[in-house]
């Protein structure tokens, strides 16, 4: 057969198939317009049609293909199914009742497809089935059984619940705010009775969490995604932890998309997501391409909006979660999502509180607090434990003192983190390019106040700039290098690390504290290599596999960094010298997404340093904490060169640090601290943590930088 | 050693992605190894160990071997194409040696409708579709690859249809059109 042959026959067939049987012979008359041959060959095709959707249905689903398959009807074990009752990423669920009719129980099966069962599924399976079958708590559905279909594909087996997804029922109905409240503490009760069993939820979400006719919250697939995620798992190596693990990104915690340890404060956040959700209707990020680097860069790195002012945004519509069934439509005939396609304060407030400014009132305050504490980025930030987090709801509903407060600097000015207990402090440098003939430093302050509200209530000034030891070069390829001196730092006795974070699109970001000898210091390029002047120093590795490229450098003191980082001068014997790291870039030979490294530093001659890495990966406990930040962008930039913290400390625990950056000095731009003008001004936020007397410390200063030469 | 491959996987359907069209057949022969041994492992662990399941086999393949952070979409329509081709010569081979093994090696396709039983006749129907799809390759390429991508890589038509970049509407008549002819083509000619 011809290709152009093919083409015209197959063009009739296509035709007359989307034609009605009644209407084909009158089509294909037309068509063929006395071409018999062609007329022939279609209409064998035509005859062929039925047979051969048969045969190729019944051939896939015997490769185990399940999208065409017929499930209804069939059985499974002990169970007919009957019909579906959802589709979702992890697979269909369908209705199904006892084949043998020996108790008139109907039950939810869930199929999912993409997994095949094997042995060692089966035993994490037949595992975590005994663990999940001794929850038994009126608000959760319950594992009955499972197995695998002849295909060898997973099913399980669930108590079927009759109800609406959590958010709809709650629009449905026109809950108020109080009223959500209510619910959503019923629903935080099974969480944690099931946190209490060591058993963590992993994929809390409206659809998962069913309410039925009686207004009784039912949450289904407890631990089912840890069931289904085993089978990755096994496979292994954690290659594919952030891409498909089985969970849901709007509900997903930083610590899930980034792939590590699940705990009970991922279902914490989630449940954050949830009350954020049900008390604005909206979600607190959106996604908009679905890429796991998306996902993770938003949930990561972006801080939702308060609670209070996202109701006066106008959003489409999220996806209609798990549809519900229809005999519980009734649940659902008002349901205000059904009729608008978008989301807006009128929609949002109408089935809350009447209007906007009556839910934002209701909302601003301890209920945008309470949502944004379960929110945290960090998971020791978030509430100890469901019952806190429930119980803050609780004081919240009875007038009393709630103990969420707002966010702090800390989140919204670097985002730095902090978790180790002891104290720890850290750098954040906010490097602002202001433009401005004269900078005034009141007014500077003000604007910054501007930009991070939280400022003005939490600061502490007890660091300042010494401009007499701070100064710029004007290098190559129009960068800029600065050397502040930043003195007053509270350093005495803290412990000697720094530890290196290096990441996809992030570059390499450091922190730096004080040795106990009151020496430690960090510097660290973003990309490019040094310079010529950089001289290894005893480097001692743990697996020399894991880093590729670290040199530590001496610099004397005062040094002034040259165009593009190479160090300017030389080093005297007896000079008192910073250690420094610099990272050109970081290999790892397992695909390893993130790696925590400590660093210590040893002096052990003069102008000499031992330098010790040691990189774990897999390791939560890490800190980055030095992030430059251009104002008006949201993420650390990487065309910052060379960037160092220097920190020292004298035997009275004055200490001081010196920061360096390399900034680009390019044509002025219109930036948020300026009129274009052509003075530009850094401004150092300095955050440190004191673990022991508790809290967040803050200290700002700012340093003006030269006006541009004329251009 | 996986993480490696993965790398080099990753590594080559970033060159694809630039055009660097020489290096499919060393994806092919990557993910060709790699699916064959995770079929053995299938067919081991499995009781009544009668067929090979190509969708879960090429998405199985293609979380070991893609690094989901380092890929986009049109890195992954790479590797289904290759992973689809592959789990065809898998399925292949596989059917052959059933063949062989229950009727004598070299023996001549016999008409379907003569096989006799159920038991492995699957094997022979996919020989049979792979010796058609050849024939059909030769008039008609994109319909033989959505075949290919569908029946053999285990892939839904929206999957497939995003792969070969048509809507997912022109998909499912190219499918009927492809089915029926294939059928056509081994039982009545």
């Amino acid at each position: 057969m011809t290709r152009e042959h093919w083409l015209q026959i197959k063009t009739v067939y296509q035709e007359a198939l989307a034609h009605p049987a009644e209407a084909r012979e009158n089509f294909l008359e037309q068509a063929c317009a006395g071409n018999f041959s062609l007329r022939e060959e279609v209409n064998a095709l035509l005859a062929a049609h039925q047979p051969a959707e048969d045969f190729f249905n019944r051939l896939t689903r015997e490769l185990g293909q399940t999208p065409e398959l017929p499930w209804r009807g069939r059985k499974l074990g002990a169970y007919r199914l009957l019909e579906e009752l959802g589709h979702g990423g992890m697979g269909a669920v369908y209705l199904a009742e006892r084949a043998d009719q020996h108790f008139e129980k109907q039950v939810a099966v869930k199929i999912v497809p993409q997994t095949l069962w094997n042995d060692e599924l089966a035993r994490r399976f037949h595992h975590e089935r005994q663990i999940l079958a001794r929850l038994e708590h009126p608000h959760i559905a319950r594992l009955l059984d499972g197995g695998a279909t002849e295909e060898g594909l997973p099913y399980l087996v669930m108590e079927y619940v009759k109800g609406a997804p959590l958010d709809r029922f709650c629009d449905a109905q026109r809950l108020n705010v109080s009223a959500r409240l209510r619910l959503f503490r019923e629903v935080c009760a099974a969480v944690d009775y099931a946190h209490r069993h060591d058993i963590i939820h992993r994929d809390l979400k409206p659809a998962n969490i069913l309410v039925t006719s009686e207004g009784a919250p039912k949450l289904l697939d407890f631990g089912i995604a840890k069931i289904m995620s085993a089978n990755n798992e096994s496979l292994g190596a954690g290659l594919t932890r952030t891409g498909f693990l089985p969970m849901t990104p709007e509900y997903a915690s930083p610590e899930q998309v980034r792939g590590e340890d699940v705990t009970p404060a991922s279902d914490i956040y989630a449940l954050g997501v949830l009350l954020y959700l049900l008390l604005t209707g909206h979600a607190p990020y959106r996604f908009h391409k679905h890429s796991p680097q998306e996902i993770a860069r938003i949930v990561c790195e972006h801080e939702p909006e308060l609670p209070s002012r996202i109701i006066f945004k106008t959003n489409d519509v999220a996806q209609a979660s798990l549809p519900a069934d229809k005999s519980v439509a009734s649940l659902l005939n008002d349901a205000p999502h059904s009729r608008n396609t978008k989301l807006t304060p009128e929609v949002v407030s109408a089935c809350r509180e009447g209007t906007p400014s009556k839910l934002r009132r209701r909302l601003a305050g301890d209920l945008d607090n309470i949502v944004l504490k379960a929110l945290r980025k960090e998971p020791e930030r978030r509430y100890a434990s469901v019952e806190e987090f429930s119980e803050d709801i609780r004081r919240h509903l009875e007038g009393l003192p709630v103990k969420a407060r707002k966010n702090s600097l800390w989140y919204r000015g670097g985002k730095i983190m902090a978790r180790e207990k002891r104290l720890l402090l850290a750098l954040g440098v906010i490097a602002v390019l202001l433009a401005g003939f004269l900078w005034i430093k009141p007014a500077l302050m003000a604007r910054l106040e501007e930009i991070f509200p939280m400022l003005e209530e939490e600061t502490e000034i007890v660091c300042r700039i010494e401009p007499a030891r701070s100064s710029y070069v004007v290098g190559k390829e129009n960068t800029m290098t600065v050397t502040m001196r930043i003195g007053g730092l509270p350093m005495a006795g803290i412990p000697a690390r720094f530890e290196v974070m290096a990441g996809p699109n992030r570059g390499v970001s450091g922190s730096a504290t004080t040795n106990t000898q009151g020496q430690a210091s960090l510097a660290y390029r973003s990309r490019g290599s040094l310079g010529t002047d950089t001289i290894r120093v005893a480097t001692v590795y743990e697996d020399s596999t894991y880093v590729r490229f670290a040199h530590a450098s001496w610099l004397p003191q005062g040094t002034l960094f040259g165009p593009l980082g190479a160090p300017v001068g030389k080093l005297k014997s007896g000079d008192p010298i910073y250690g420094g790291i610099s990272c050109e870039g970081y290999r790892f030979s397992e695909s390893v997404i993130e790696a925590h490294g400590l660093v210590t530093l040893q002096r052990i001659a003069d102008n000499r340093l031992a330098l010790q890495i040691e990189l774990r990966h897999g390791d939560p406990n890490f800190t980055y904490a030095v992030e430059v930040f251009e104002a008006g962008n949201d993420c650390v930039s990487s065309d910052l060169g060379a960037t160092g913290v220097f920190l020292a400390a004298d035997e009275k625990g004055n200490g001081h640090a010196e920061v360096i950056l390399q900034l680009p000095y390019a044509p002025p731009q219109q930036h948020v601290l300026g009129d274009g003008k052509g003075t530009e001004a850094l401004i150092v936020v300095l955050h440190w943590v004191d673990a022991q007397k508790g809290g967040d410390r803050f200290s700002t200063d700012a340093m003006p930088l030269p006006t541009r030469p004329n251009e | 050693m996986p993480a490696l491959q993965t790398q080099e996987v990753t590594a080559i359907l970033h060159r694809l992605q630039q055009g660097a069209e020489e290096e499919f057949p060393r994806l092919f022969q990557m993910v060709y190894h790699h699916l064959r041994r995770l079929a053995v492992q299938q067919l081991r662990g499995e009781r009544q160990g009668h067929t090979l399941n190509p969708t879960a086999l090429v998405h199985e393949a293609f979380l070991r071997l893609v690094d989901q952070s380092e890929t986009g979409w049109n890195d992954r329509k790479h590797f289904f194409r290759a992973a689809s081709q592959a789990m065809r010569r898998v399925l292949i081979s596989y059917a052959r040696r059933r063949n062989a093994g229950r009727r004598g090696a070299g023996q001549q396709l016999l008409p379907l409708q003569e096989m006799p039983g159920a038991e492995g006749q699957l094997s022979l129907e996919l020989l049979a579709i792979d010796v058609a799809l050849q024939k059909l390759a030769a008039f008609d390429e994109r319909l033989a690859r959505l075949v290919e991508l569908h029946v053999f890589g285990g892939l839904t038509l929206n999957e497939a249809a995003e792969i070969l970049e048509v809507s997912i509407a022109t998909a499912k008549r190219e499918w009927a059109s492809a089915r029926t002819w294939l059928y056509r083509e081994f039982f009545l000619e």
